[in-house]
């Protein structure tokens, strides 16, 4: 036994050795000279990205530019006030107790939960709410995030001038933002901050942040690092600070989402104007190492603690709401918002049910499982509400199989919508027919009708196109460049149980049609590559709402970098360059809808349904509300939310 | 044995670097690129340019052929730089660091109660061979190794850390941590690895078990193990002394390709426990395509294995003196 106790003792020293490297760290940056510092900012030029511009002086642009105003709007505060004489339909804390059965009931308990306390007294001042993330919190740096988990993080501890409202309209952004102008071309956007905004750790919250951090953002070295946040802005030219509350947004055209170009997070030059010039990357030196963890920001909230892979902890900032002795915003509803990491479905449903966590989105599968208990409903409510994600099969329009929209149109009258949708999928979600919900503004009045299960339908039309059963072997077949080849494609899919579920019953469906589908779980980058390659006939996918339709142009548009199935219809193309530029609403939603009848025709996807926004909520929390994005993406989506004052 | 060492150490790193060239290469050929999933996470309205792709791509060093991208990455190990994540931008030593220490607690808490048990169960199993005792404790062994962890942890976590609320579910400190006493931190700490430990342990210890008392009862048929019997011997010593020691070897084996699995973690327990060790960086870094953390977890672990061979070939020296490497 001395002999294998020696061994193991040996074994932990090898052990160790081997750690030993790993566990060090870098060490971050050392001391340098001032002198050092100053030739670094040099070296990393903050200009390099915005060369080229050279931004007219304010009296320039007041003399030469006639402007408009664009509303400013304080969300919370306006919400306060529009519930200020609302009735809930029944008292919030009976709505808690249904059981969500039907539609009906989901209505009376969203409408009961949304309102905002009538008195101070019923608000928990020094709770906690713990919310649930899914996935680790990447960064707590707005510029580098890039999960839904960070951005949540960002929403309630950043700083920036445009916001989305619940019917993701864009606003000014009032709870920073004193005016918001455009000139008549809308190519220049002139910005007025509040003059009582700080950061965490005192310092005045200026034009110049909005100006550094443009620059970062057009930097081409930080590309790399942040390149969420990079693309899309070719065309916003310049931001220029002209004193410590004004700055201009010089925008290469008028466009109808340059409003939303202006919105991106600001972060404090007074922290970051030499350390970046230091260490572009943002994580290696001992400053970024310490700023990631505990940033400091502007919002309502700061960040308290954070354990990687556990939770990040804000805490209610009272710098954001008092400046010089009087409050000049909304206290935040919590003393604390723990953001809970829990990545796996089944633990984080049983926090919820034993109230570790007050709320969570339900995964559709467990809706009327684990959120069906008697101990789910003990401690929770859940509720439900329509998403603008649709749900789709994308069609290869260059592939053999589907080049011809009649094709398409026969896969779209294939399926059994009521099998999938009533049976499969619970009656969660409601048929999709195009890319835009028909609630929204750019979807066509009256609504497009639904493609039905029509199979008699979908026989003529595959008929049309060719694609017979010349064999009688049961599967179409048609002669292409001198060659049979068979109805036979594979549908490629993720690992998700509802993607599985849903390529099942199209399986079922297109068999019936005489066509042989296989269907192939795929795991998500591979997916993905062969989504940007275009290797695959059918792929089975969604897309989220952005909050303007011009977003789908990177999806539909002729050789975009999204447009995954190579659809190309140059009427489409057309539509959406008069959709850009068209800054009137109503001519813009003419625009839109023209387009949706387009897709409807060409069917270069083949919507099956709308995604719904499942949460479950503890019974305590009151103030949540459902915009198309689900309760929280929007303004004041998380600000709102309260927890009632235990008795 | 000097000289046996040093050769394998020799071999070792000739092996190590067949390895890595070769695990590199396949993941440079899977399909997608950590930019892949970068694309999907930027703007709506918008992808990366080709020229901001190209950018990234010369920064990774994705730009180049999979084998001289490996060349690089061989060269920046030398000077002791395993690289940066690519999505996680911090350098890999350091996201590694950070998850070792979990997943060696859980997985090296779990190891010293298997082989603490296990031994005096397979003994003990040895000696009540047959007997109706051994038979449900080996049928109940048979279960627990047939019934997958994960299976028992949503339970466990069902009854004892939600119903019963004796323990927590999830997570490897609580909350204030930082705030409790020594022996606060230390209950803490304990409570959390109690059932991700149970879960990680039970499987290995039906195996263990069942792996010793198979060797014994091989053991016990051999002529020496009469021999003994027939001078005298003791039951406990013809057990411990004589057969016990004769069926080390295997199990020495098996101890030196357990060296590995110490550092590889468990996928999906870590994931229901949200126990943020080495098995879901792992898992994570392959679905992200995250190479230089790829790289720097499989030479750990290519690492530890060629240790635990040359530790388990060092260990029959001891255990068996038939066996010497002058």
């Amino acid at each position: 036994m001395t002999n294998v106790r020696g061994a193991l003792g040996t074994r932990y020293f090898l052990l160790l050795a081997i750690l030993a490297p790993l566990a060090g760290c870098t060490g971050g940056s050392s001391e340098y000279s001032e002198e050092e510092i100053q030739a670094k900012i040099v070296e990393f030029d903050y200009e390099k990205g915005v060369q080229g511009f050279e931004p007219p002086s304010l009296e320039e642009l007041e003399a030469n530019n006639t402007w408009t105003d664009k509303p400013v709007i304080d969300l919370l505060d306006k919400l306060k006030k529009d519930l200020a004489d609302y009735t809930p339909p029944m008292p919030p804390a009976e709505a808690v107790n249904l059981k969500s059965e039907n539609d009906e009931q989901i209505t009376e308990i969203l409408e009961s939960v949304k309102v905002l306390p009538k008195n101070e007294d019923e608000v928990d001042w020094e709770g906690t709410w713990v919310h649930h993330v899914a996935g680790d919190i990447n960064s707590l740096n707005p510029l580098t995030m890039s999960s839904t988990s960070d951005f949540d993080v960002a929403a309630l501890t950043g700083v920036g001038s445009i916001t989305s409202d619940i019917d993701l309209n864009a606003v000014g952004n009032g709870t920073f933002i004193k005016t918001w102008q455009v000139n008549e071309d809308n190519t220049v956007h002139k910005f007025v901050i509040r003059d009582d905004l700080t950061w965490s750790d005192g310092e005045p919250i200026t034009a110049y942040d909005w100006e550094f951090t443009f620059k970062l953002v057009k930097h081409p070295e930080m590309v790399a690092y942040m390149p969420a946040i990079s693309s899309g802005m070719e065309t916003v030219l310049y931001l220029k600070a002209y004193d410590e509350r004004t700055f201009c947004i010089f925008h290469e055209k008028s466009t109808a989402v340059n409003e939303w170009k202006d919105e991106f997070p600001v972060i404090p030059k007074h922290i970051y104007y030499e350390s970046i010039a230091m260490d572009p990357s943002m994580v290696d030196s001992d400053i970024h190492l310490e700023l990631e963890n505990k940033p400091v920001v502007g919002g309502p909230y700061e960040v308290l603690s954070r354990t990687r892979g556990k939770n990040v902890i804000l805490q209610r900032r009272e710098g954001f709401y008092m400046h010089d002795g009087k409050q000049v915003r909304d206290k935040p509803f919590f003393k604390n918002i723990r953001m809970e990491v829990i990545t796996d479905t089944n633990t984080a449903l049983l926090a919820l049910s034993s109230g570790k966590i007050d709320e969570m989105e339900i995964p559709a599968p467990k809706w009327n499982t684990d959120a069906n208990t008697p101990e789910f409903f003990a401690k929770n409510v859940r509720v439900k509400a329509t998403e603008w994600t649709e749900y789709h099969i994308t069609w290869n329009c260059e592939s053999e199989f589907f080049k011809d929209a009649k094709v398409r149109r026969a896969m779209s009258y294939g399926i059994d919508y009521k099998e999938l949708l009533d049976r499969v999928l619970d009656g969660l979600f409601e048929q999709a027919n195009g890319p835009f919900h028909p609630s929204s503004w750019m979807s066509p009045k009256p609504p497009l009708p639904m493609f039905t299960y029509d199979l008699d339908k979908a026989r003529k039309l595959l008929d049309e196109a060719g694609w017979v059963d010349s064999d009688a072997d049961g599967i179409r077949d048609k002669m292409i460049n001198g060659k049979k080849v068979p109805f036979h494609f594979t549908l490629m899919r993720g690992q998700t149980p509802t993607s599985e579920k849903v390529a099942r019953v199209v399986v079922t469906s297109l068999n019936k049609l005489g066509i042989k589908v296989e269907e192939r779980a795929t795991e998500f980058t591979v997916l993905q590559q062969k989504a940007q390659d275009h290797t695959f006939d059918a792929m089975l996918g969604g897309w989220g709402s952005g909050t303007d339709p011009f977003y789908t142009k990177n999806i539909f548009g002729t050789d975009q970098t999204r447009n995954y199935g190579q659809y190309s219809n140059k009427k489409i193309d057309e539509l959406y360059e008069e959709g850009m530029v068209e800054l009137d609403r109503e001519k813009r939603a003419k625009i839109y809808q023209e387009m949706a009848k387009i897709f409807y025709e060409d069917q270069p996807y083949t919507w099956l349904f709308y995604l719904s926004s499942l949460y479950g909520f503890n019974k305590d929390m009151r103030g949540y509300e459902f915009s198309a994005r689900g309760p929280f993406h929007y303004s004041p989506g998380m600000e709102s939310v309260w927890k009632v004052k235990p008795l | 044995m000097l000289t046996y060492i040093a050769r394998r150490i020799l071999i070792g790193i000739f092996t190590l670097l067949a390895v890595t060239f070769i695990v590199y290469g396949l993941i440079r050929n899977m399909p997608g690129t950590p930019l892949t999933i970068m694309q999907e996470t930027v703007r709506m309205d918008a992808m990366m340019s080709q020229d901001q792709m190209d950018k990234l791509e010369a920064q990774y060093r994705l730009d180049k052929p999979w084998y001289v991208g490996y060349w690089f990455w061989l060269g920046d190990v030398m000077q002791g730089d395993l690289g940066r994540g690519i999505n996680d931008r911090r350098k890999v030593n350091i996201i590694i660091g950070e998850r070792l220490p979990k997943t060696l607690m859980l997985t090296g808490t779990s190891l010293i109660l298997t082989y603490f048990l296990c031994i005096p169960m397979g003994l003990w199993s040895t000696a009540n061979a047959l007997s109706f005792r051994e038979r449900l404790v080996s049928t109940i062994l048979y279960i627990l190794y047939a019934l997958p962890n994960f299976v028992a942890a949503v339970y466990l976590n069902l009854i004892i850390a939600v119903r019963l609320e004796w323990l927590p579910l999830y997570g490897s400190t609580g909350e204030g941590y930082a705030e409790m006493s020594s022996l606060g931190k230390m209950w803490d700490i304990v409570s959390h690895a109690i059932l991700p430990v149970l879960c990680l342990t039970y499987t290995s210890l039906a195996y263990y078990t069942r792996f010793i008392k198979a060797n014994m009862m091989e053991t016990i048929q051999q002529d020496y193990i009469r021999t003994a019997k027939a001078k005298g011997a003791s039951p406990t010593s013809i057990l411990v002394t004589h057969a016990f020691r004769n069926s080390l070897i295997p199990l020495v084996t098996i101890v030196g390709l357990t060296l590995p699995a110490l550092l590889a973690g468990s996928v999906i327990l870590e994931t229901i426990y949200q126990w943020n060790g080495i098995g879901y960086l792992f898992y994570q870094a392959i679905t992200m395509r995250e190479y230089p953390v790829i790289m720097g977890l499989v030479l750990m672990f290519s690492v530890m294995t060629l240790l635990g061979q040359l530790l388990a070939d060092v260990l029959y020296a001891f255990v068996d003196p038939r066996i010497t490497y002058s």
